[in-house]
């Protein structure tokens, strides 16, 4: 309660969630919002612009991109959601395991981790997915799989410093063993940080995506992504931009979406900021 | 010392390997706590007697910490031979611990009651409703207003004179046989220490447990202590009931911080303090640790260790100039 009395103070944040709420609706939705079929073919108005028959104009096979775009908005949110949960439960046990046990199992698994951290997430997922094939599935996990270093690290450090507190010893004290301690008394105290991290994370996560479909290793034609439509319509810039203008404006808007719901998360948890 | 003892610490020896040395944080400490009783450790401010009450639970942070040598004999059992799976059936259940900061030792994230009944649950079968009402029970114990209330607050609603009855509502939630007070007032201010003190004393009457009782005031340490031990420098420095010990101390360490302690009853201007600073614990003292801080200090102060002899009956002293000035030496 009093989280949400803080969170609701930060205006920003609070359109970030308004938006996602409608991001989140467009997407379970789709077959019902959509106005005509994402893969039905006309080839008689092929790349036309916006019209009142196509709100957003039509693709270069005459597929309305309204309903490409909505039906889009699934695979970005699956995609952003199910590479999150991967990396933050993946990242979010090694960092827990590293930080609490520390000596050898904390060299083992961040110097692990740091091999992963030292490529460029992107060029990583690209790589992943060029190896596992593409599809929902890998694009999910090989973004997960880049994003979990960053998790790991978070976690670490936040759990680093809870251990010291003296709740930690008292609870030693009174013959609770360490696993134990472990997950009831360390991890419900980091939690807030992973979920900050993991909100931000989702925007990254939805960058990559379209970053791998644009490049052709994402979502495979004819699926609807954001990326893909922005790849698809680069060959017509200059002549047709609404092609990949309205996936990219979609982008953009849910990137920021995120990032404005996790910044006033981050506020709302930092207690620094309390006494305002 | 006494009978029949519930702890009895033999030579105990806890160092910190440090980039910088190895720190003898307790250095050959001997100290026995007999049954029901309640055994003050006083000293100052890194004269690791903390320290020692960490070594009996285990609870040395490992690394840089490590029991080198010693026993720990708790009814004649050595809790330094135990494996950590047995230490745990120990820890909360034979021995609990009280600390001094209650607002810290409690987790943030979960209600008093949840933290009391872990504990509980930790130890001993039971079903929840069960679980539950011996959580209240032990809240009544501690004289809390409203136990009912309480169980569902998180630490943060309690002020610290509460929460350091939650605290030792926990600890004593198992029936220990040994509680272990680590300054536990210290953090507390001076009405609520008393009324905790009250409260421990009555527990002890009530409940017949042992106490070891650690504080730097030795106000507290006359109000709750039967017996005492002072502690210098990771050692054990005198050893007495707690009247002898402040009516006629022997070491110069204790009668120097019985002169730094203000008094009601006699009138002075000044309080005494003592000279210089605790030693540097990587690389201590040769002799007697105390001796470039003591007024007595002789020759052989500089070159050889006392230990700790019997002067009196039941009054354990470690020095040297006591023993030729009052010619004990037969003890």
């Amino acid at each position: 309660m009093e989280l949400y009395r803080r969170f609701k103070k930060h205006s920003m944040a609070m359109v970030g969630v308004i938006v996602l709420a409608v991001l989140v609706f467009v997407g379970i939705f789709a077959p019902f919002l959509a106005p005509k079929d994402p893969y039905q073919m006309e080839f008689g108005s092929t790349l036309s612009a916006p019209s009142l028959a196509h709100p957003m104009g039509t693709d270069h096979l005459g597929r309305d991109l309204l309903s490409r775009v909505i039906y889009g908005t699934r695979v970005s949110l699956l995609v952003g959601l199910g590479s999150v949960i991967v990396a933050a439960f993946v990242g979010g046990l090694a960092g827990l395991f590293a930080g609490y046990f520390g000596r050898f199992v904390d060299i083992i698994i961040m110097r692990i981790l740091d091999v992963v951290w030292a490529f460029p997430p992107a060029l990583l997922a690209l790589a992943l997915v060029a190896v596992w094939g593409p599809s929902l599935t890998t694009v999910i996990f090989s973004i997960g799989v880049v994003s979990v270093p960053q998790y790991a690290r978070i976690v670490r450090a936040s759990v680093l410093s809870v251990k010291e507190k003296d709740y930690i010893l008292a609870a030693r004290a009174s013959g609770i063993s360490r696993s134990s301690i472990m997950f009831t008394h360390v991890l419900p105290n980091i939690l807030a940080p992973l979920i900050v991290v993991a909100t931000l994370g989702i925007a990254t996560s939805i960058m990559i995506e379209a970053i791998l479909s644009f490049l052709g290793l994402g979502m495979q034609p004819p699926a609807s992504s954001w990326g893909l439509m922005i790849s698809e319509g680069q060959k017509y810039l200059r002549t047709f931009p609404y092609y990949s203008l309205f996936p990219g404006l979609m982008i953009m808007i849910t990137v920021f979406a995120f990032n404005a719901f996790g910044d006033g998360l981050r506020d709302a948890w930092d207690p620094k900021l309390k006494t305002q | 010392m006494a009978d029949s003892n519930i702890l009895e610490i033999i030579d105990l020896r806890t160092h910190f390997f440090t980039d910088e040395g190895v720190v003898k944080a307790v250095d050959g400490v001997n100290l026995t706590v007999p049954e029901g009783e309640s055994v003050g450790l006083v000293g100052e401010s890194g004269s690791g007697k903390s320290m020692t009450a960490f070594s009996i639970l285990r609870l040395i942070p490992d690394p840089p910490g490590k029991i080198v040598s010693g026993q720990i004999l708790l009814r004649g059992q050595d809790l330094l031979k135990l494996p950590e799976r047995q230490m745990r059936s120990i820890r909360g259940k034979k021995i609990s611990m009280i600390f001094q900061e209650p607002s810290t030792s409690m987790n943030p994230s979960f209600t008093i009651g949840s933290q009391i009944e872990e504990a509980i649950r930790f130890h001993q079968e039971g079903r929840a409703s069960d679980v539950r009402e011996k959580a209240l029970a032990v809240l009544r114990s501690v004289k809390i207003p409203d136990p009912r209330r309480i169980l569902s607050q998180y630490p943060h609603e309690l002020s610290g004179g509460m929460l350091q009855r939650v605290m030792i509502a926990i600890a004593i939630s198992c029936e220990p046989d040994l509680l272990i007070c680590d300054e536990p007032t210290t953090a507390l201010d001076v009405s609520t220490q008393a009324q905790i003190i009250t409260l421990l004393n009555e527990l002890r009457s009530q409940r017949k447990t042992s106490f070891l009782f650690i504080t730097h005031d030795l106000g507290v340490l006359s109000w709750i202590c039967t017996y005492a031990a002072v502690m210098y420098a990771g050692k054990i420095v005198e050893y007495a009931d707690i009247r002898s010990l402040i009516r006629t101390p022997r070491h110069p360490y204790t009668r120097a911080l019985i002169g730094a302690s203000p008094r009601l009853d006699c009138d002075r201007d000044a309080l005494s303090s003592i000279p210089g600073t605790v030693p540097n614990l990587i690389e201590p003292p040769a002799g007697c640790r105390f001796h470039p801080r003591c007024g007595r200090a002789e020759t052989i102060c500089s070159s050889q260790t006392p230990s700790l002899k019997e002067e009196e009956r039941g009054h354990w002293v470690a020095c040297f100039t006591e023993r030729n000035g009052d010619g004990a030496e037969n003890a």
